[in-house]
């Protein structure tokens, strides 16, 4: 894990970045009569909720796995540890209108830290 | 250092798969827009009330309990769903400003296309060309009588699925080392999102260790390791709610769901049936035998998984009854396989080299072929116009939270989850002892009704500490139909036009006659609806 390794996670963000605007466009073209904001919103917020929660989860694996089969499988692993957690920290009582903004957060804080870690191992 | 672009057709091949999905899944129903004023293509009430359990989540903000206006008016019941799908649209809402009633179908889409991709995934390990041509199978989703499982609201089987799906991606994977983290993650997922599958997937991990027995004549020791980590992950994962659904899903014993059912005893959702899939049967039967001859090469779970959905799809004969037929709705994305083995055979008989390039031209022509030839714009049938949802929203906006609500004589009214969606306790007017008063030409106060609820698992709540009760088990059955006068209620509602002209035009007389004895206001009015308020209640509000 190395400077090599690093230079791949930044490209692999750039990808998400093109496949973010390549869903806006695929998106505003199948719902041509819908606000672009709508749009906007609509595709971010999936990203938001169902692919990088996910796929900060996985960069611990990212020596494992491929980038699609990484991107791919983020979502069914963001959903789950989304829709899991959010379904049990708003039994403990905080509101869920939260959870849009905190959850994939520390989600992704974890799944960052989890990465570096393995990183430390690595390198040990 | 100059770094060359190349193109990654296999990824714009996905994106193209995708955006052909969504157009195939939304572009019939939808008019192109993703935000709607009222709820588009909600065609039964299972969908009406699916989407009220994440619209409650967002009005609420928490999932327990369950509004009592759902709920039959108690105000403790515990909301027993399976939550995942639900607490997602509802976070989706509080981000893109859309309602829960459009962001359902926006998600519960997004996981038929990850179904379809991470089956992909898997047939990709055997080999990339079969996996780029098996896709354009999965189109066959949004056709036909398959297309229900949208339209219908079979929503949490599809939530299930891509848990279920991604349970097969992670089982191909079981030789890596952490492969537990994901099996367990997946498990627990399932057991919280649909619990059919859950039980499947267990079943298939039998049918995968004897498989493993009957060629390796053993199984490692680490394999039964990993299992079992996975297995305690999901229990720490899903234990509470495993609770819940024990105590309110299967609160009459799990025999209740172990029974046999054939296809034309079953009066719920369509049976889907190997003839829906038309001409692709002769090519998925093909691809059926075909991959007996596969059997031998590596990689190849993705036919394993397509042999056993198979025997889901017919486990109503040997105790899963209804359940079978749901996993049915999928099959176009598990049979996806053993479409992509023939097409790739017969195209290497002309290519003998085949690389990429061809198969992503000959999957592009397929995608294209399949979803022009199926596409078909259902239009905007729904059980909910804008009139009425008019009506709901201003009773749901206007009016006091506590309010009871009667409602006479509507044609939406026999599908209960409509008058649900003014978000107060609803009572609707039962048509039998309507039709009797309107033919014995009587103008009365009295009138039989039922209250509008949602009681899949009936009306749990906790009695203490791991107790349960469940009111539907303690109310007689008059908790929930009674006849009283309507002179109770706070707001009467009133359709001016339906079906039957006899009950409107009886509707209106009930109406006029409230409004000349003076008790009542008249405070909403459209095309369709008329509101009266109240001001006395109690009072003899009919001469």
């Amino acid at each position: 894990m190395n400077a090599l390794g690093n230079e791949k996670i930044k490209t692999e963000f750039g990808i998400i970045g093109a496949i973010l605007i390549a869903g806006i466009i695929i998106f505003k073209i199948i719902f041509i009569n819908e606000e672009i904001f709508i749009v906007l919103k609509t595709v971010i917020g999936l990203f938001w909720l169902f692919v990088l929660p996910g796929f900060f989860i996985l960069l611990r694996w990212h020596e494992n796995f491929s980038f699609m089969e990484r991107f791919i499988i983020s979502i069914p692993i963001s959903a789950a540890i989304v829709g899991i957690s959010s379904y049990y920290i708003g039994l403990l009582g905080l509101n869920v209108r939260l959870h849009t903004y905190l959850l994939p957060i520390v989600i992704m804080i974890i799944g960052f830290v989890l990465y570096l870690k393995k990183k430390e191992i690595v390198k040990n | 250092m100059k770094k060359d672009f190349k193109l990654n057709y296999e990824a714009v091949f996905l994106l193209i798969f995708s955006g052909i999905m969504l157009f195939m899944a939304l572009g019939p129903i939808w008019e192109g827009k993703i935000k709607h004023d009222y709820p588009h293509s909600y065609l039964a009430s299972d969908s009406v009330w699916r989407y009220t359990w994440a619209e409650d989540i967002y009005d609420d903000g928490k999932y327990n309990p369950r509004a009592s206006f759902y709920s039959g008016g108690f105000k403790d019941v515990i909301a027993s769903n399976p939550p995942i799908l639900y607490h997602l649209v509802s976070l989706l809402s509080y981000f893109n400003d859309v309602p829960t009633y459009d962001n359902i179908f926006l998600v519960v889409v997004i996981f038929y296309i990850t179904s379809a991709l991470i089956l992909y995934l898997i047939i990709r390990k055997m080999n990339k060309g079969i996996a780029i041509l098996s896709l354009p199978l999965s189109l066959l989703v949004f056709t036909g009588r398959f297309y229900t499982s949208l339209t219908w609201g079979i929503w949490d089987l599809v939530t299930g699925t891509v848990f279920f799906a991604a349970f097969f991606w992670s089982m191909s994977h079981i030789e890596k080392k952490e492969s537990f983290i994901f099996i367990g993650l997946f498990l627990a997922a399932m057991a919280i999102a649909h619990f059919p599958e859950l039980i499947f997937s267990l079943g298939f991990i039998a049918f995968y260790f004897i498989v493993k027995i009957i060629i390796e004549k053993k199984i490692s020791l680490s394999l039964v390791k990993k299992i079992s980590f996975a297995g305690i992950i999901s229990i720490i994962i899903s234990g509470y709610y495993l609770i819940i659904f024990k105590n309110t899903w299967v609160r009459g014993g799990a025999s209740q769901f172990l029974l046999t059912l054939k296809p034309e005893d079953y009066k719920g959702i369509n049976v889907i049936m190997f003839s829906d899939f038309g001409w692709f049967l002769y090519i998925i039967i093909a691809g059926l035998i075909l991959s007996l001859f596969l059997l031998k090469k590596e990689n190849i779970m993705s036919i394993f998984v397509g042999y056993f959905m198979i025997a889901v799809g017919f486990s109503n004969y040997y105790g899963f009854s209804h359940r079978a037929f749901q996993n049915r709705f999928m099959w176009p994305i598990y049979f996806s396989v053993f479409f992509g083995i023939v097409i790739y055979h017969a195209i290497k008989l002309v290519i003998k080299k085949m690389n990429i390039i061809p198969a992503v031209v000959i999957g592009i022509i397929l995608l294209i072929g399949i979803s022009s030839h199926y596409y078909q714009k259902q239009g905007m049938n729904t059980l909910l116009d804008p009139y009425h949802w008019e009506a709901f929203n201003w009773i749901s906006k206007k009016t006091p939270p506590d309010s009871r609500v009667f409602f006479f004589y509507g044609d939406i009214y026999s599908q209960t989850p409509t008058a649900a969606q003014s978000k107060r306790l609803s009572h609707i007017v039962l048509i039998d002892d309507y039709i009797t008063k309107l033919n014995n030409k009587t103008i009365t106060n009295f009138y039989k009704y039922s209250i509008a609820r949602e009681s899949a698992t009936g009306f749990p709540y906790m009695k203490g500490f791991m107790k349960f009760g469940n009111y539907a088990d303690e109310k007689i059955g008059e908790y929930f139909e009674r006849n009283k006068t309507i002179c109770e209620f706070d707001y009467l509602v009133f359709d001016k036009v339906a079906r039957e002209n006899a009950l409107v035009q009886y509707n209106m007389i009930i109406m006029d006659s409230l409004l000349k004895k003076g008790n009542f206001n008249k405070e909403f009015e459209n095309e369709m609806i008329v509101i009266l308020r109240n001001t006395k209640v109690g009072s003899e509000c009919l001469g």
